[in-house]
């Protein structure tokens, strides 16, 4: 468990929806400590979070399944597995359907 | 005539007199269903310059060719009427067995025209219509009123309005089977009619054109259906929105004063599954099982509930409400007794404002202290307002109206769009939802139009306002359009590769006819834009277009976004741009040649029947 990584080398993500009851938790902090790819990071979280590998991250393409996406900082919602995780980044992984 | 029942029932309540009508097979393939059916009814049936709650006002009930079919999500039904809220289209969907036995009395439609000379039940069954005595029902809730009428009709289902849609509330509900079809006032114009509920009841099985190809086509969807794309509703339902809207900042709260809310963990979806869900179920003919039940675990009474993002929002954050069991009651009580929980959050979101503000004072509403976070007050109020008992009088007027009678300014902080109170969605961080908000013929409607999915999609920066957003805000209304009129429930909308052509293949397994993607995609054009039309012969101007003055004013006050701002000119840029890719005029009126090319230009040029 990587849960003290200081937080300028880390990429905090906060689970929330199904992502959090599967993973059963919260929130989990990844090391970085360079710019990362959504890819690369989304590589990280399933092999720190193995509940959340197949469900909601498809380790091998390093994408979300259909029905997730992610958000950086509260404001960008990140479509591309290219945009870019700095350290000290925080993620939110969430459902992407918002209706309801 | 395979997919339809081929008949529309008329039924002229003053007099009990009813007769039935055949449609043009072009009618059918023109409006689907649904929705678009029930708007080409009403567009036809109400009169120019009606009062919504007049007897000459119709109040439509409209089935849809997947209705009554294996394909799952389909259950569901629609029902119009002038808003009595808004003024314009008044329009709504509900789910589940009532949807299956409308389908089987025969008939693809009721309208309902006139008012019981005194408070009734209306019995259908195909060939027999009735109008019962529905005086000992009176003062009942919604789920009294059912089960009272389901004994008197055995093996019917039954469609009731509670105390609200008896006394007039402007945001009034029509129950059926526990769920409600809940906005714009429906409830309310039943209640004029003097229609305490409907009991239907049928036997007519519902033809497909092909069933081997259907159920062919209904197992993909059903396996897509259990799939990742709809975990969220399987797993947490709706109110899995809250938290993250919280986090990204769109969360209105305190009546839409801050954008994130100090108890949203504790109100969360995903606190409510852990501590108090007491189950889950699912409409009829559905294989998703998004309906979520939660109990109270408080030292009162216990209760339980189902909870959607929507009245979780309405009656926790925008009413400053943390505590999950005041929010679960309050619930309750608008499910009871007929209440919209947007609305009556919304108008006492209203109320509250203006008690800070000064406005109101506790010897305004006889002693209840309105102030936001009072688990207290909102618990005492709504009853108030479904009985119109005093303060309950101005606020079951809706904010607007409310907001007039109080006057003050307190305009500034009545929070709808054409009369109509916004749902849990801050347009000020969602500039596409914004645009969808300001433009929708129903007033602020997160289901008419699903132009937040392009704020929340990555593909647009979230907080910019530009014109392009015009068509991305008419093509979700569109969509919208034609799964409301086919049915299929939107929250399968993410289960197609291809919606468009793989919609168009089911309805030609179901009905035999022949429908292409684009034009399916057309047919939605056409109901949007036959809503238009029908507001515009109630009065719309394009001053009707637009967000409450909060929006366009003040900036976001808290979360990532604070500081962002929606600007009058950035929306009317917007808007503009919505016009341009509806062919519209720039003041958003539509062309004849607009007219003919969706089939409209006769339709819009003959008077109502009535």
């Amino acid at each position: 468990m990587i849960a003290n990584a200081a937080a300028d080398q880390a990429v905090r993500v906060e689970l929330l929806g199904p992502a959090r009851i599967l993973a059963g938790r919260k929130e989990l902090s990844l090391p970085v400590d360079r710019e990362l790819t959504v890819g690369e990071v989304l590589s990280l979280l399933a092999h720190h979070c193995p509940a959340l590998a197949g469900p909601v991250v498809d380790a091998q393409r390093q994408t979300l399944t259909a029905g997730y996406i992610l958000n950086r900082n509260g404001r960008d919602f990140l479509s591309s597995p290219d945009a870019l995780i700095r350290p000290g980044d925080r993620l939110l992984l969430l459902a992407s359907s918002a209706g309801g | 005539m395979d997919g339809y029942q081929g008949k529309v029932l008329q039924v002229e309540l003053s007099t009990g007199r009813w007769w039935e009508e055949e449609l043009p097979e072009a009618v059918y393939r023109a409006f689907i269903g649904g929705i678009g059916l029930g708007t080409y009814l009403l567009y036809r049936h109400c009169p120019r310059g009606a009062d919504p709650l007049a007897p000459g006002s119709p109040l439509v009930l409209a089935s849809a060719p997947f209705v009554g079919t294996a394909i799952t999500t389909s259950a569901k039904y629609a029902v119009l009427a002038k808003s009595p809220l808004t003024g314009f289209i008044g329009d709504s969907l509900s789910s589940s067995h009532l949807a299956l036995e409308l389908k089987r009395t025969g008939y693809d439609a009721v309208v309902l025209t006139g008012a019981c000379p005194d408070w009734s039940v209306l019995v259908i069954r195909e060939g027999q219509v009735e109008l019962r005595d529905g005086r000992h029902l009176l003062g009942l809730d919604t789920w009294a009123t059912e089960q009272a009428v389901r004994r008197e009709v055995p093996g019917g289902r039954t469609a009731a309005i509670g105390p609200a849609g008896e006394h007039g509330v402007r945001f009034a509900t029509i129950s059926n089977d526990g769920r409600h079809a809940g906005r714009t006032g429906i409830g309310t114009v039943m209640g004029a009619k003097r229609l305490k509920a409907i009991a239907v009841q049928g036997k007519r099985a519902v033809q497909v054109a092909d069933r081997a190809g259907l159920l062919r086509a209904n197992r993909a969807l059903i396996a897509r259906s259990n799939g990742p794309a709809t975990a969220k509703y399987r797993e947490l339902g709706t109110p899995a929105n809250l938290l993250a809207f919280d986090r990204v900042g769109v969360l209105p709260s305190h009546n839409f004063q801050r954008a994130t809310f100090d108890g949203a963990e504790q109100i969360s979806g995903e606190e409510l599954h852990r501590l108090h869900l007491a189950r889950t179920v699912g409409c009829a003919s559905c294989t998703v099982g998004c309906e979520h039940l939660y109990r109270t675990l408080d030292a009162a009474e216990e209760t339980a509930t189902r909870l959607e993002y929507e009245t979780l929002f309405a009656l926790g954050p925008l009413l400053g409400l943390a505590d999950p069991n005041a929010v679960i009651r309050a619930a309750r009580l608008c499910d009871l007794l007929g209440l919209d929980s947007i609305s009556a959050g919304g108008t006492i979101a209203w109320a509250m404002e203006c008690c800070e503000r000064g406005l109101l004072t506790p010897a305004d509403s006889g002693g209840i202290d309105l102030r936001f976070g009072s688990a207290e007050a909102v618990l005492a109020v709504l009853p108030l307002i479904a009985r119109r008992e005093g303060i309950g009088a101005l606020l079951a007027e809706g904010s607007r109206r409310a907001a007039a009678v109080v006057a003050g300014g307190s305009h500034a902080w009545a929070l709808h769009v054409k009369g109509l109170e916004l749902p849990g969605y801050e347009p000020r961080g969602l500039k596409t939802l914004a645009l969808g908000f300001a433009v929708s013929p129903r007033g602020a409607c997160h289901n008419r139009s699903a132009a937040y999915e392009a704020d929340f999609s990555g593909q647009v920066d979230r907080f910019k306002a530009e014109a392009g957003r015009g068509p991305l805000a008419a093509r979700s209304e569109d969509l919208a359009a034609v799964l409301d009129s086919l049915v299929l429930c939107k929250f399968i909308r993410k289960c197609f590769d291809d919606l468009y052509a793989e919609a168009a293949e089911m309805y030609r397994l179901v009905t035999g006819w022949p429908m292409r993607a684009d034009e399916l995609r057309l047919a939605g054009e056409r109901i949007t834009t036959l809503k238009k039309l029908f507001n515009v012969r109630a009065g719309w101007t394009r001053a009707d277009d637009t967000l409450p003055s909060r929006c366009l004013s003040e900036p976001l006050a808290d979360g990532p976004g604070a500081g962002e701002r929606l600007t009058q000119a950035e929306l009317d840029l917007m808007i503009a741009g919505y016009y341009a890719a509806r062919g519209w005029t720039p003041d958003g009126l539509v062309p004849a040649e607009n007219l003919r090319a969706l089939g409209l230009d006769e339709l819009a040029a003959v008077p109502a029947v009535f």
